[in-house]
């Protein structure tokens, strides 16, 4: 079942940051498509994946933005962060340089998108613990120090990649839900969908308004 | 067509499947939802998807309409996958019908085919529709009907082909869900009407009627220029008509206001282009460009013509080398010859060399490059660990090796040599070029070089020459890309102001969306045959400098009416044309590139100083035929 077949009450857009080879890639293939694509190409400047996911009852449409990691192509790289609900900053667990680089990506994560934008950390690469070179405590310690939610994955295994983009989902649902992301603001990286009704020519029913 | 009885039992499974599937899915959800039935409103059989534009690739499954609680839904689905033989059904009469269900043969091009396979499978919402191409063959009994659906976020599905011709009845049902209206632009574009905007459209015209709004909006001095009128539709469309009709209560003076906001929002808007543009502004807008000219290419240049070309010592005619590279423009080299010819292309040999004085540099070259690659190969383990700068190089060819044309068959494979040889290459770059180092994209521009001169030496000296002319795109600044992309706007704006303002008015002017045409060359846009036939047209820098610009502007120009009708913003846009990969066919854009490029030189006095410096347009006819 690729491609759910579902209407969607809101579009999230994603954004997956992180350092060359981390495997941002390869996350979102395993997350869209359930797979995983060792020599999937390098991304030059963006490419899209999408899937319809469910949070409390409500269908919502993942719009996910991969990104060329290398740094000199941040300049082109950063016009993608602009509205986005979610930002996915990936490390390696077994290249220590791309963690070390975590603070820079946060600062462009968190200068280029609104204040309620979440931001997950994720340590990929997770199936290789011979080879690790960043001990879990460290990042944890790391993303408690800046308020992000942190899991350890492997793009390979699929390990925790779900929980990770379900997990963001619902924080960004929660802060609609509680209020504290106004949905009439710009950029949010939230739209709501209108849901159509099944009698076609009707006027559709605003199902998101005042609820 | 295929028997009857034979698809009623495979439809049958088929939608045990998918109801068990449903069963299963809704159980999760939402209970309610559940109790009513999806009902598959229509069904057509032998409609097949083409995988790229590139070979005959196509792959049948079903499309359908289908009525579910949660809306309408169109569905395509493969045919089973596992049916690698053929599908051989028996026939009414005894005999047997075959249908090609296999996944399609692996070109260079596809891998993972079963990957590929599932992935096309979709179920979209009617109501994501926003429009699509609809392309009838241009004679009845020659190619198929095809359309290509496009979603309101700006993906493109893959093409589907017709094979029964059963479109009629596909758009007569789909005709129930959504008002579907041809673009008076571009006849095989079909837009799903927006109901809003229609509405609004006639409450436009019935203000019109009161108080001629309209036509004093349309008055305004600088709407003349097609660029203000395009301004003009799309702001109202965005923005003035929702708004309009959001609330009813709306009076009428209200109405008249905001038409009148609206008037002066866009003059302010047309003052500061106006002026931003110096005095040029009104030159550039109404320049009129001649008709674009029918082009067609030629066929690939072949070794005996190339041969032909050349002196009893190996040398080229200085004479006649405009003349062959204009051959090569026009249709490129003959597979065989490209091992030869791309050396010269790539000034690793020079045109005025005879066979003797390259062989006599080839031997320095060799040496030189065996040097540079022992310099980095010596470097041991423990030496590495206190040389990052090292390292780090190192640690990013590895990781784009690895990824790089992978479903080629001369890359394919854990054991493949060529990576090992291709890494080498990368690595001696670095050692060649410390400064600069690995860039992503590199690898894009040393894969297709090597695989052609399949020689490690050559194909390092070759990666060398174009380097040379493409370094300043991998450069830290980036400021050779972002050049490139104001030109490739000021060009738009010339070629095509309605879509240049178009963008404008939907923040995508900065023509981001085409980095990465710009940075590897549409090499992730073109099959790997057909990039390495795109690069040496453009290799032999005919007919002006910054083609691939110009290539640029051809692909947007054909892209105008979907841009525009579909509405796209700068997200959709970026999607769009991400979407284009694997479906450009490149003598279609070859050909539109160089007929753009005979509109701009027949009308080259007319043109702005710094469009003719980009495109090399001898700025005053004197200065040209002084010596």
């Amino acid at each position: 079942m690729t491609a759910a077949p579902y209407n969607y009450s809101y579009i999230f857009k994603y954004i997956i940051i992180g350092d060359m080879g981390v495997g941002k890639s390869c996350l979102l293939h395993q997350f869209t498509e359930k797979k995983f694509l060792s020599d999937c190409p390098h991304t030059i400047g963006v490419e899209f994946g999408t899937r319809i996911i469910e949070v409390s009852g409500q269908k919502i449409k993942l719009q996910i933005w991969d990104t060329a990691g290398q740094e000199r192509f941040r300049a082109v790289t950063r016009s993608y962060y602009r509205g986005a609900a979610g930002a996915l900053m990936v490390y390696d667990i077994t290249r220590r340089s791309t963690y070390n680089h975590l603070s820079s990506w946060l600062t462009d994560a968190r200068n280029l998108t609104n204040p309620n934008t979440v931001i997950f950390l994720i340590g990929n690469k997770s199936d290789l613990e011979g080879q690790r070179d960043v001990p879990y405590e460290e990042a944890k310690a790391f993303a408690d120090e800046n308020g992000l939610t942190f899991l350890e994955c492997s793009a390979k295994t699929g390990e925790n990649v779900e929980d990770s983009f379900l997990e963001t989902a619902r924080k960004i649902y929660q802060n609609i839900m509680d209020g504290s992301l106004d949905l009439n603001a710009a950029d949010t990286g939230v739209q709501p969908k209108q849901t159509l009704s099944r009698n076609s020519g009707q006027t559709p029913e605003k199902k998101d308004c005042n609820c | 067509m295929l028997p009857y009885a034979a698809y009623k039992v495979y439809q049958k499974r088929k939608e045990n499947q998918r109801e068990m599937e449903e069963a299963l899915g809704s159980l999760t959800s939402n209970l309610s939802r559940s109790i009513i039935p999806d009902q598959v409103v229509m069904k057509i059989q032998r409609v097949s998807a083409k995988l790229s534009e590139e070979g005959d690739d196509y792959i049948p499954g079903t499309l359908s309409i289908v009525e579910k609680a949660q809306g309408v839904f169109i569905e395509w689905s493969p045919y089973e996958e596992g049916m690698d033989s053929g599908w051989v059904i028996p026939g009414e009469n005894g005999q047997e019908e075959s249908i090609r269900a296999s996944p399609p043969s692996l070109s260079p091009n596809n891998t993972h085919s079963g990957d590929v396979y599932s992935k096309l499978r979709f179920s979209l919402d009617v109501n994501d529709l926003s429009s699509f191409k609809n392309v009838e063959p241009r004679r009845k009994d020659k190619g198929m009907h095809y359309i290509r659906l496009i979603c309101k976020d700006g993906t493109s599905y893959v093409p589907l082909y017709f094979q029964n011709g059963e479109t009629t009845s596909f758009f007569t049902v789909l005709q129930r869900y959504i008002t579907l209206r041809r673009s008076a632009k571009d006849p095989t574009l079909v837009v799903v009407a927006d109901t809003k905007a229609e509405a609004l459209a006639q409450s436009v015209s019935a203000l019109d009627q009161n108080g001629d709004i309209l036509s004093r909006l349309m008055k305004n001095p600088y709407s003349t220029a097609m660029t203000g009128f395009s301004k003009i539709t799309s702001f109202m469309q965005d923005q003035v008509i929702p708004a309009l009709l959001d609330s009813d209560e709306v009076s009428q003076e209200e109405k008249i206001r905001a038409m009148r906001e609206l008037r002066l929002k866009d003059e302010d808007h047309q003052l500061r282009v106006h002026s931003d543009a110096g005095g040029e502004f009104e030159v550039v807008t109404q320049l009129e460009l001649p008709p674009r000219p029918d082009i067609f290419r030629e066929s690939p240049v072949t070794k005996t013509l190339w041969d032909s070309f050349k002196l009893p010592d190996g040398t080229f005619d200085q004479q006649k080398l405009h003349h062959l590279k204009m051959n090569v423009f026009r249709g490129g080299l003959s597979e065989d010859l490209r091992k030869e010819a791309w050396k010269y292309l790539l000034d690793y040999k020079d045109w005025f060399e005879s066979t003797a004085t390259f062989e006599k540099k080839k031997a320095i070259l060799t040496e030189e490059y065996n040097r540079m690659k022992s310099q980095w190969q010596s470097i041991t383990t423990d030496q590495e660990s206190r040389f990052f700068k090292y390292s780090k190089r190192k640690g990013l060819v590895e990781k784009d090796v690895a990824r790089t044309d992978r479903t080629v068959p001369y890359f394919r494979g854990d054991e493949n040599p060529n990576l090992k040889v291709l890494q080498d290459m990368l690595m001696t770059y670095v050692m060649y070029n410390f400064d600069l180092g690995y860039v992503q994209g590199m690898s894009d521009f040393a894969a297709p070089i090597l695989y052609v001169m399949n020689d490690e030496i050559d194909a390092f000296w070759c990666f060398v020459g174009l380097m040379q002319r493409i370094q300043p795109n991998f450069e830290k600044d980036q400021a050779n890309i972002k050049l490139q992309m104001n030109q490739l706007k000021d060009l738009l704006v010339i070629v095509n102001p309605k879509l240049a303002n178009y963008l404008e008015a939907h923040q995508s002017d900065d023509m981001y969306f085409c980095f990465r045409w710009v940075l590897v060359w549409f090499k992730r846009e073109f099959s790997f045959s057909d990039t390495c036939k795109l690069w040496e047209v453009i290799w032999t820098g005919q007919p002006c400098p910054n083609f691939l610009l110009l290539l640029c502007v051809a692909i947007l120009d054909s892209q105008t009416t979907i841009i525009i009708d579909n509405k796209f913003g700068l997200t959709e846009i970026l999607k769009h044309v991400n979407d284009l990969s694997g479906h450009l066919n490149l003598d279609e854009v070859l050909t539109s590139a160089e007929a753009i490029f005979h509109q701009l030189s027949a009308s080259q006095d007319k043109l702005p100083l710094h469009i003719r410096e980009y495109l090399n347009f001898s700025r005053d006819e004197n200065a040209a035929s002084t010596p």
